[in-house]
C-alpha cells in the first residue's frame, strides 16, 4: 500500500469490531449500561448544581462534591470503555462519543435552564431577536459589533423560530446543541477516514474533550458552536471528495464542501480562517507524500476557501481587520519581547486553586510528552499518510504557538484556551497515535487490565483539567446566589427585569455606564449600549469637571449604580470591564452615591440597589438658579 | 424495503406543507412544534439525498441530513438578503417549504435515473446480521431508562431554578414619555453609526420637549404588597396613589412632566417621587426624581430632604460640584 489517499479508500472502513488480543473486565461492560451510567452522573451533577442553588453557589461543598462525582460517572465509563483492549465496534465507539457529546451539553443547558447565562450568549440573543424584528441581516448589535456581519446563527435560529414558533432561547438551545453534536460526529467520522481505525478515531476524540473551551464555549448558543459543525463537515466532505472511487462521487462531495465552506465564512470569522489554513496544510501535506490528486483537490478547496474570507473581509466586514489588529499586535510583540529574551510584560492572569495549576501543568506536560512520542509514531509508521502528517505538522506547530501565547502574552490563558478548539484537533490524532502506542505496548500488555485503568485514569485527569481549567471558571462551577461583576454569577432575575425595564422605559441604544455584571445583560434584553470606559464614572467620591467633561466627550447619557458593589469584591476580578487595577477593597458608597446630589441628574430608577441616573437631563430639566 | 423507498420524499413533501401551514395559521404548539422541527430538518435530508445519491451509512446521512438543514438558512438568508427580500417570518417560511418541495422533485427526478439495486441483494443485506430479541429488548429498555434519568435531570433543574429564593425588591421609576421612531428603528440604525448618534441626539432633544411622563412601580418581592406612592411637585404634594401589587405585577401611571420647554427658566420645577412601603409611611422605601432642586429645602418633610439633588450644597463638595454642573452645559 503506497499510503495515498486514493489507495487508502479501498480499506478506509475499518471491520466491524476491532478485536484486540487481551479483553479487560471494562470491555464487558454493555454500552447501554455504560449510557445508563452516565445519564445518572447527569443527574447527579445536576443535583450538584441544585445544591449550589439553594445554597452557597460554588462554596457548597456538598454541591461541589455532587458535581464531580457525577462527572466522574460521566467521563470514567467512556474512557475506560474506549481506552480497553476488548472488541468494540463502529456503532459503539459512536454511541459513546454522543453519549458522551449529550451529556456534557446536559449539563451545560442544566447550569441556567430558565434562561441564557452566559454572556456571549445574550449577545446572539439580541441579535436574532433584531433579526426577526427587523427581517434584515448585519444588524446593529452593540456588545459584539464584529457579529453583525457573521449572521449565521442568527438566520439558522431565525428560520427555527419561524418554523417552530419557539422562543429564541429554546431554539438557540437546539441549534447549539445540533451543531456541537454534529462537530463532534464529524470529526469522528473525518479521524476514522484519516486514520483508517475506529478505536484510535474514539480516543482522538476522547482526548478532544480535554480541550478547555469543548463543553462551555464550543457548546454555547454562539456563532463559533455553529461554524465548527460546518468545519467537521467540511474536513469529512474534502477528504471524501478525495479518496471516493466514483468521480461523480468525488464531485458530489466536493460541492458539499463547497457549501460548507461559504456557511463557515458567513458564520465566524476565526473558523473560516482554521478552515482555510487547515486545506492548505492537507494540500501541502498531500503534495510532500506524493499525493498529488488529493493536493490538487485540497489546494482548490483551500483556494476556494481563501478567496470567499477575502471576499467577505473585502465587501462585507471590513471591521473584521481593525477588529483583530490590536490582538495580533500585541500577541506578536509579547512573543517578539519573549524571543528577544526580555519580560513579555505577561501578567499572570490564573488565581486558580493549587490543585487546579497543578492539573493545567501536568496536563500541558503529558500532551506535550504524547505529541512527542505521537510524532514519532507518525513518522515512523504514517510516512506516506499526507493526513497524519498533515496533523502532525499542525498539532506540533500548533501546541508549540500555543504554549508560547499562554506563557507569552497578557491575555495567553484566555487565547490559548480559545485557541485550543482548533488546535487540540491535530494534537488529538497524534497523541492518540501515542495512547494506543503505549497502551499495546509489550510492558503495558504484561500489566494487563492495571496498565489499562492506568492509562484511563491519565486521560480521565486531562479531561478533568480541561473541565476544571475552562468555564465556568472555580468560583462559579456551580450556580448559586448573586455575586457582583462576575460574569454569570451576576446574572439574576433582578438584571434581567431591570434590563427589560430599560428597554420598555428608555427606549433602546442609550449610552450608559454600568459595572461589568449586568453589562451583557443589558446589552442582550435591554437593547442598550453599555460603554466598556466606564471606570472614571466610579473612582471619584465627588462629580468632578474632568469627570463631568470625560462623561460629556463619551456621550454619556445614563449611569447604573448598584450598592452590592459596596458591599463585596468582584470574584472575577474587577467591577468595571477597563479597570486596570484589581481591587483590594470594595467600592467606598460615596462613589456611587455622589449621583443623588448633582443638580440636574436625574434619578430615573430605584430598586433598592440598582439605581439608574440620566446625566443629559442636566441638559433640559429647568435649573431654578441661574 | 424497494417499493417503499419513495416514501420517505412523500413524507417529507407532507411534513414541509403541513408544517408550512401550521407555522402560517399560528396553530398550537402541540402541533407547530414538531411539524416545524420537520420543516426546518427536512430540505437538508432530501437535499443530501439528491446531492449524496450514494448510499450512505446511517451516520454519515444522519449527519449530512442535519449539517445541510443548519446550511440551508445562511445561504438562503443571504440569498434573500441579496434579491431585498426581508427576512420575516413569511420568509422563512416559504424558503424551507420551497426548498423542501424542490428538493421532493430533484430527489425523486435523482432517483428515476439511477439504476435500482438488486432488491434479492438489499435482502441479503437485511438479513446479514439477524438480530437476538431479547438482548436487543434489555437494551433499549436500559437505552429508554438513560433517557428518561437524563430528560428528568433538565426537569429537576428546571424545577430547581425556579425554587432558587433571590432578594426582594420593588421597582420605581418615572422617566419621560418620547416617542423616538429613530432610535427605535433598528433596521435604519443598522450598522450606521451616524444613525446612531442621531438617534441619541433626538432621543436627547425629545426628552427636553417632553410634556409626560411614566411612573412606574413592579413588585418582585414574592408576596403582595400595598404601597403609597406619593408625587411632590415644587415641594407640595400633588398626587398620592395607594396600590396593591401582587408578585410579578406592575403598576404604570402617566404624569404632567416639566421641561426646560414647558417650565420658566427660573421656577421651581422640581418632582420627587417617593414609595412608601405600607404600614410604613414616614420613612421613604424608594425614591426617583426629575434632577430639579426644590425652591425651599423646608418645603420638604425632614425626612425627604436628604432626596433633594441640591441638599449636599451645604457641604464643602458644592464648589467642584457647581463647576462640573457649568462645563457640561456647554
Amino acid at each position: 500500500m503506497d499510503g495515498s489517499l486514493g489507495a487508502r479508500a479501498e480499506v478506509r472502513r475499518p471491520g466491524r469490531a476491532e478485536r484486540a488480543p487481551e479483553a479487560s473486565v471494562l470491555s464487558r461492560v454493555p454500552i447501554s449500561v455504560i449510557t445508563l451510567i452516565v445519564a445518572i452522573g447527569v443527574l447527579v451533577s445536576s443535583m450538584g448544581y441544585a445544591s449550589g442553588r439553594s445554597g452557597d453557589g460554588p462554596h457548597s461543598g456538598p454541591g461541589t462534591t455532587l458535581y464531580w462525582i457525577g462527572q466522574a460517572l460521566i467521563l470514567v465509563p467512556i474512557a475506560c470503555r474506549l481506552l480497553s483492549r476488548g472488541s468494540l465496534s463502529n456503532g459503539g465507539i459512536v454511541t459513546l462519543i454522543a453519549v458522551l457529546t449529550i451529556a456534557e451539553y446536559f449539563l451545560k443547558c442544566n447550569y441556567d435552564p430558565l434562561g441564557f447565562a452566559f454572556n456571549d450568549e445574550f449577545l446572539h440573543w439580541r441579535g436574532t431577536t433584531n433579526m426577526l424584528q427587523s427581517g434584515k441581516l448585519f444588524e446593529l448589535n452593540y456588545g459584539l459589533p464584529i457579529g453583525t456581519h457573521y449572521p449565521g446563527i442568527e438566520e439558522v435560529t431565525s428560520a427555527l423560530v419561524s418554523a417552530t414558533g419557539l422562543s429564541v432561547f429554546e431554539a438557540g438551545l437546539v441549534v447549539a446543541g445540533v451543531a456541537h453534536c454534529v462537530f463532534i460526529l464529524f470529526l469522528y467520522l473525518a479521524f476514522v477516514v484519516a486514520i483508517r481505525s475506529h478505536r484510535i478515531a474514539g480516543i482522538a476524540v476522547l482526548i478532544y474533550f480535554a480541550a478547555p473551551s469543548l463543553t462551555s464555549f464550543n457548546s454555547m448558543f454562539v456563532y463559533e458552536t455553529l461554524a465548527l459543525a460546518f468545519l467537521g463537515m467540511c474536513i469529512v466532505a474534502g477528504l471524501r471528495s478525495a479518496i471516493e472511487p466514483s468521480a461523480p462521487d468525488r464531485r458530489r462531495w466536493f460541492i458539499v464542501a463547497v457549501l460548507c465552506i461559504l456557511a463557515t465564512v458567513i458564520t465566524h470569522h476565526v473558523t473560516s480562517y482554521m478552515l482555510t489554513g487547515f486545506l492548505v496544510l492537507v494540500a501541502l501535506a498531500s503534495r510532500l507524500t506524493g499525493s498529488r490528486n488529493t493536493a490538487a483537490r485540497f489546494g482548490l478547496l483551500a483556494l476556494i476557501s481563501a478567496l470567499s474570507v477575502a471576499g467577505w473581509i473585502a465587501f462585507i466586514a471590513r471591521d473584521t481587520i481593525t477588529y483583530f489588529s490590536p490582538t495580533v499586535v500585541g500577541m506578536a510583540q509579547s512573543l517578539k519581547n519573549l524571543t528577544n529574551g526580555g519580560s513579555s510584560g505577561a501578567a499572570s492572569t490564573s488565581s486558580s486553586p493549587f490543585s487546579n495549576t497543578v492539573l493545567e501543568a501536568a496536563g500541558l506536560l503529558a500532551i506535550t510528552l504524547l505529541i512527542a512520542i505521537g510524532s514519532w509514531q507518525a513518522w515512523k509508521r504514517y510516512r506516506r499518510h499526507p493526513w497524519i502528517i498533515g496533523m502532525m505538522i499542525g498539532g506540533t506547530l500548533g501546541w508549540i504557538l500555543s504554549l508560547g501565547i499562554r506563557l507569552g502574552t497578557s491575555d495567553g490563558q484566555e487565547l490559548s484556551g480559545r485557541a485550543a478548539t482548533y488546535i487540540y484537533i491535530p494534537v488529538s490524532v497524534i497523541a492518540a497515535l501515542a495512547l494506543t502506542r503505549l497502551v499495546n505496548s509489550a510492558p503495558m500488555r504484561r500489566l494487563g487490565a492495571a496498565a489499562t485503568a492506568f492509562v484511563a485514569a491519565a486521560v480521565v485527569a486531562l479531561l478533568i483539567d480541561g473541565l476544571s481549567n475552562g468555564w465556568p471558571p472555580f468560583w462559579e462551577r456551580l450556580p448559586g446566589p448573586h455575586q457582583v461583576a462576575s460574569f454569570e454569577a451576576s446574572v439574576d432575575p433582578q438584571e434581567v427585569a431591570v434590563s427589560y425595564w430599560s428597554l420598555a422605559q428608555l427606549g433602546p441604544g442609550n449610552v450608559m455606564a454600568t459595572d461589568s455584571g449586568i453589562y451583557p445583560v443589558l446589552i442582550g434584553y435591554g437593547d442598550q449600549n453599555p460603554q466598556q470606559q466606564v471606570t472614571f464614572l466610579y473612582s471619584t467620591p465627588t462629580w468632578t469637571l474632568p469627570v463631568a467633561q470625560q462623561a460629556a466627550a463619551l456621550n454619556m447619557q445614563y449611569v447604573e449604580t448598584d450598592t452590592r458593589l459596596t458591599k463585596v469584591l468582584p470574584l472575577a476580578g474587577n467591577y468595571f470591564l477597563d479597570q486596570q487595577s484589581t481591587p483590594t477593597s470594595p467600592l467606598p458608597l460615596v462613589y456611587l452615591t455622589k449621583y443623588n446630589h448633582i443638580e440636574g441628574v436625574a434619578r430615573v430608577y430605584d430598586d433598592g440597589t440598582i439605581n439608574f441616573y440620566d446625566l443629559v437631563s442636566l441638559g433640559y430639566v429647568p435649573q431654578p438658579k441661574p | 424495503m424497494y417499493r417503499n423507498r419513495n416514501l420517505d420524499i412523500a413524507i417529507a413533501a407532507v411534513i414541509a406543507i403541513l408544517g408550512g401551514l401550521a407555522a402560517a395559521k399560528h396553530l398550537p404548539g402541540q402541533v407547530t412544534i414538531p411539524l416545524g422541527i420537520g420543516l426546518f430538518f427536512a430540505p437538508g435530508y432530501l437535499w443530501s439525498e439528491a446531492i449524496l445519491t450514494q448510499r450512505l451509512p446511517g451516520l454519515e446521512r444522519a449527519l449530512t441530513t442535519l449539517g445541510m438543514a443548519l446550511i440551508f438558512p445562511i445561504l438562503g438568508g443571504f440569498l434573500f438578503y441579496g434579491l431585498h427580500i426581508p427576512l420575516f417570518k413569511s420568509s422563512w417560511i416559504g424558503l424551507l417549504v420551497v426548498l423542501t418541495l424542490l428538493g421532493v422533485v430533484a430527489v425523486a427526478v435523482q432517483r428515476l435515473r439511477e439504476v435500482p439495486v438488486d432488491e434479492r441483494q438489499l435482502r441479503r443485506r437485511s438479513q446479514q446480521a439477524p438480530r437476538r430479541r431479547g438482548p436487543v429488548v434489555l437494551h433499549s429498555f436500559i437505552f429508554g431508562l438513560a433517557g428518561v434519568i437524563a430528560i428528568g435531570s433538565v426537569a429537576y433543574s428546571v424545577k430547581s431554578a425556579q425554587a432558587e429564593k433571590f432578594p426582594g425588591y420593588t421597582m420605581l421609576s418615572m422617566t419621560p414619555v418620547v416617542d423616538n421612531v429613530a432610535a427605535q428603528n433598528v433596521a435604519v440604525l443598522s450598522n450606521n453609526p451616524t444613525a446612531q448618534a442621531q438617534a441619541a441626539t433626538i432621543e436627547n432633544q425629545l426628552q427636553g420637549t417632553a410634556t409626560q411622563a411614566h411612573l412606574f412601580v413592579a413588585d418582585h418581592q414574592g408576596v403582595p404588597e400595598q404601597y403609597e406612592l406619593v408625587l411632590r411637585e415644587k415641594g407640595k404634594v400633588t398626587s398620592t396613589w395607594n396600590i396593591t401589587l401582587n408578585d410579578g405585577q406592575s403598576w404604570q401611571q402617566t404624569i404632567a412632566w416639566a421641561t426646560s420647554a414647558n417650565s420658566p427658566k427660573l421656577a421651581d420645577s422640581s418632582m420627587l417621587a417617593d414609595l412608601y412601603l405600607l404600614p410604613n409611611t414616614t420613612t421613604p422605601y424608594r425614591y426617583v426624581n426629575n434632577g430639579s432642586c426644590v425652591s425651599n429645602l423646608n418645603l420638604y418633610p425632614a425626612a425627604l430632604r436628604a432626596e433633594d439633588p441640591c441638599i449636599a450644597k451645604v457641604t464643602p463638595k458644592v464648589t467642584q460640584k457647581s463647576t462640573a454642573k457649568s462645563s457640561v452645559k456647554k
